[in-house]
């Protein structure tokens, strides 16, 4: 056992090497690195970490970029450095949170419906019709207008739209692969449905599900972000960064570093996901859907 | 009259007994259908123990479906297959796990046969693994039995040869000590240097192993070299069968001199093989009507009206079967 997971380690091990002679795929992977890295240790690089939240020191509002304050204070006297780097823990969470039970629950019923055909099959793809209908924005909208704007409700929101995505590419590869010799084969030797689904299938849906999950991170923190800026999302004063760039807009022409410095950090962060994601597709030469 | 009084009964491998096989093209929005594809029909035929038994034809002759059925990947439509004296269509679960390590496969193209995420270990061990049969070294000394060495575990199909990837299918097939391994066109996706050693290994295993082999081709060199009794197809019919020597010796079916006499040859010795009454060019000639009538009557340059009632598949002696009006 431990042989065999020595031996996934080293075939990771062997794609990302490959991933990083991309130049622009490892362009994103630095940044990514860095992001996490600052989200990470965000309360030991800031020397202001109790700036981030609810705080207010008015004697210090509005005080443009300086070594103190890289990125100026903003209108209620915070830190805005201190407030992105928070505000990047807020979207990586989302990402997180949102993508991982989407793709375990959509890859499985894809798995199912496109192994097993008939009525599981129309069963899968008429609820994904009607999830898939929905525009996730106005969706979240009625969500937040059932349960009041806050993170849980973009949770629910986008959970419950993503994992139909999954679902239905996971569908349309499995009735492709099942098809393939190689699962011929399998079910010769005698293997079992669970073992062809996961074993025989899933592996070799592995890189399209992985560079689609790259670039929907960075649609996800996009859409959570767009989310906040509308007010249906987060709510001041956690550190959001659509949150920071709605409130800074204002300032927009007078104390441009309030949206600004929100703006590149989110703009940056959507960046790397993308480039990873585009990287991993050129490696693999997957389409995705 | 019947093939299946040929010779004994129950000591018998495989027995198929009038198995036909119907695929239906289905098209259009309520997916009706559009036609159908007679790939196999009436066929019957005997399978010993530890024989080489050749299934030879064109591409579309119907060989790769009686091998499919065999494999229970299709279910014919009637007919039955006996394996064992077993009907194989009638297997609960328990029956068909248990057939399915008797019989293993190999694959015409093993690029695609051999899932390209998985590392060569992991193939060969795969079948294994779902008969809880795996053990340290067995993994090795199955490669041993293809002649590939330790080195190759590591390795993903993609960084193989052709007849690697072949050796690596073959040492899959064999880990369960199959009875029967059926070979659907083994080396055809293979360079024909790389053949002969394949065929070369296949016939070492045999006499190592005593495995009963189901080999189809469509390469009537390799057959001639390879198996001990042939069976002709042509469209999902039965043209003749028997002793390998005898057919290439003395074959009767207008369509087997047909195959005869388009190998390719390099020397006047094998010129003479060849028969002798086969035309350069043959017209063919739609058939109307009589669908009951010889399947091979539209290229047949023998054809007379009474092919369009169907000649029965006749025992011409020494167990040579023939289905021809005029043999």
């Amino acid at each position: 056992m431990s042989d065999s997971s020595v031996v996934r380690w080293q075939n990771f091990a062997q794609s990302f090497r490959r991933l990083t002679y991309d130049r622009m795929a490892l362009a994103g992977l630095v940044m990514l690195a860095a992001i996490v890295a600052l989200a990470l240790l965000a309360p030991y690089i800031t020397p202001y970490p109790n700036e981030a939240g609810a705080y207010a020191n008015f004697g210090q509002a509005f005080l443009s970029p300086s070594l103190s304050h890289l990125f100026g204070t903003d209108d209620v006297g915070r830190d805005v450095f201190t407030r992105v780097i928070f505000g990047f823990r807020i979207s990586l969470f989302i990402a997180v949170v949102v993508l991982i039970p989407s793709v375990i629950l959509g890859v499985t019923l894809g798995l199912v419906a496109g192994y097993y055909g008939g009525w599981v099959e129309a069963l899968v793809e008429r609820v994904t019709d009607v999830f898939l209908a929905l525009p996730a924005l106005i969706f979240a909208l009625v969500i937040a207008g059932i349960l009041g704007p806050s993170l849980q409700d973009v949770i629910i929101a986008l959970l419950s739209l993503w994992w139909n995505w999954y679902a239905r590419i996971m569908f349309t590869l499995t009735k492709s692969l099942k098809n393939q010799p190689y699962v011929e084969a399998a079910r010769v030797q005698g293997a079992g449905a669970f073992r062809i689904m996961f074993r025989e299938i899933l592996p070799n849906a592995a890189s399209t599900l992985s560079a689609k999950m790259m670039l929907d991170a960075g649609f996800i923190i996009l859409i959570e972000a767009g989310m906040g800026f509308l007010g249906i999302g987060v709510r001041p004063p956690t550190p959001d960064l659509g949150v920071m760039v709605a409130n800074g807009s204002a300032y927009i022409a007078t104390k441009w570093w309030i949206p600004v410095f929100p703006s590149i950090a989110l703009t940056l962060l959507i960046l790397a996901f993308n480039l990873i994601g585009n990287g991993i597709r050129d490696l693999f030469d997957v389409k995705v859907i | 009259m019947l093939p299946n009084r040929e010779a004994c009964g129950s000591s018998d491998i495989y027995s198929l007994e009038e198995v036909s096989k119907t695929f239906e093209v289905k098209s259009g929005l309520a997916r009706s259908v559009r036609a159908e594809i007679q790939a196999v029909s009436g066929v019957s035929f005997r399978v010993r123990p530890s024989e080489t038994f050749g299934i030879i034809g064109e591409t579309g002759s119907g060989k790769t479906t009686i091998a499919k059925m065999m494999l229970l990947v299709y279910r014919p439509d009637t007919g039955r297959i006996l394996f064992e004296g077993e009907d194989i269509s009638k297997f609960k679960d328990a029956q068909i796990r248990d057939y399915r390590r008797k019989v293993q496969t190999v694959f015409q193209d093993p690029t695609s046969s051999l899932n390209p995420r998985h590392k060569v270990r992991d193939l060969v061990e795969a079948p294994l693994k779902i008969y809880h049969q795996a053990s340290e070294g067995k993994v090795n000394s199955l490669l041993k039995l293809v002649n590939l060495d330790d080195s190759y575990l590591q390795r993903y199909p993609h960084t193989l040869s052709g007849g690697e990837k072949q050796r690596v299918a073959i040492a899959r097939a064999l880990a369960l000590n199959p009875e029967v391994l059926i070979l659907d066109e083994p080396t055809s996706a293979l360079d024909v240097s790389v053949q002969a050693k394949i065929i070369a290994l296949l016939k070492d295993l045999k006499t190592r192993l005593k495995i009963t082999y189901v080999f189809i081709s469509h390469d009537l060199s390799l057959v001639a070299n390879f198996c001990d009794r042939t069976l002709v197809v042509y469209r999902g019919k039965m043209c003749e069968m028997g002793e390998t020597g005898e057919i290439f010796k003395n074959p009767l079916h207008p369509y087997t001199r047909l195959l005869l006499s388009s190998v390719p040859v390099v020397s006047d010795s094998e010129i003479r093989v060849k028969p002798a009454d086969v035309p350069e060019e043959i017209p063919t000639v739609p058939i109307n009507g009589h669908s009951e009538g010889c399947v091979f009557r539209d290229r047949c340059w023998l054809r007379e009206d009474v092919c369009d009632t169907g000649p029965k598949f006749i025992d011409k002696g020494k167990e040579h079967w023939v289905a021809c009006h005029f043999a």
